[in-house]
């Protein structure tokens, strides 16, 4: 396997389905994303 | 001062935080603020060039010492870094952590860069590669929320056992 040259990583202080709805929820992200 | 212009950046983080550059530099500089996001660590450090600079646990042992290379509130902070509380680690040469704080918007770009004057395997890189994100993703957390993280972390097992074989050789002599 690859190994990437390159990664970021952010906590936050929610709970994994908020992130789940955050990412995919038009509302939140501010731009249409299809699941 | 340690002369540190030769030092080469071997880890970059960047976060942006909805605070002021003042916060920001409080909160980086502050034993009262580090002591929630830093893992319970209180600074300590003298505000000029020079000085001196120190991160205790909890229980006040020391864990990391150095001294001011740059002291620019609000923008820029330099500091030299040796870890303490192991004796190996303690032989390492320091390396330089730099704050830079930079307006962005209505918010700050935060950048943390740590870098070194030997070439440091990425082994023993993987300590810092997996602490700053979680202190400083705490650190915007308490900025922006009040509320710090709850996060636990353990030195990465891999670096403890690359330490031991890099003092022993001290690759740091042959640069």
């Amino acid at each position: 396997m690859s190994k990437a040259s390159f990664a970021d990583v952010i906590y936050i202080n929610t709970t994994p389905e908020k992130v789940r709805t955050a990412l995919i929820d038009p509302e939140l992200t501010g731009a249409e994303v299809q699941a | 001062v340690t002369d540190t212009a030769k030092f080469k950046p071997k880890t970059v983080y960047v976060t942006y935080i909805a605070a002021t550059p003042t916060k920001v530099w409080q909160a980086l500089t502050d034993p009262a603020f580090t002591a929630q996001y830093f893992f319970g660590r209180t600074i300590e450090i003298e505000p000029e060039v020079g000085g001196s600079f120190v991160m205790r646990m909890p229980d006040g042992r020391v864990d990391v010492k150095g001294e001011v290379v740059e002291w620019s509130p609000p923008r820029r902070l330099v500091t030299t870094w040796t870890i303490d509380w192991n004796a190996d680690m303690r032989q390492l040469p320091p390396c330089r952590v730099s704050y830079d704080i930079e307006p962005a918007g209505d918010s700050v770009r935060l950048t943390l860069t740590e870098s070194y004057s030997w070439d440091v395997p990425e082994a023993l890189l993987s300590g810092g590669r997996a602490g700053w994100p979680a202190i400083l993703s705490s650190l915007k957390s308490v900025l922006e929320t009040g509320k710090a993280l709850a996060i636990k972390m353990e030195p990465p097992k891999d670096m403890m056992a690359a330490l031991q074989e890099v003092v022993a050789a001290k690759p740091w002599l042959k640069n």
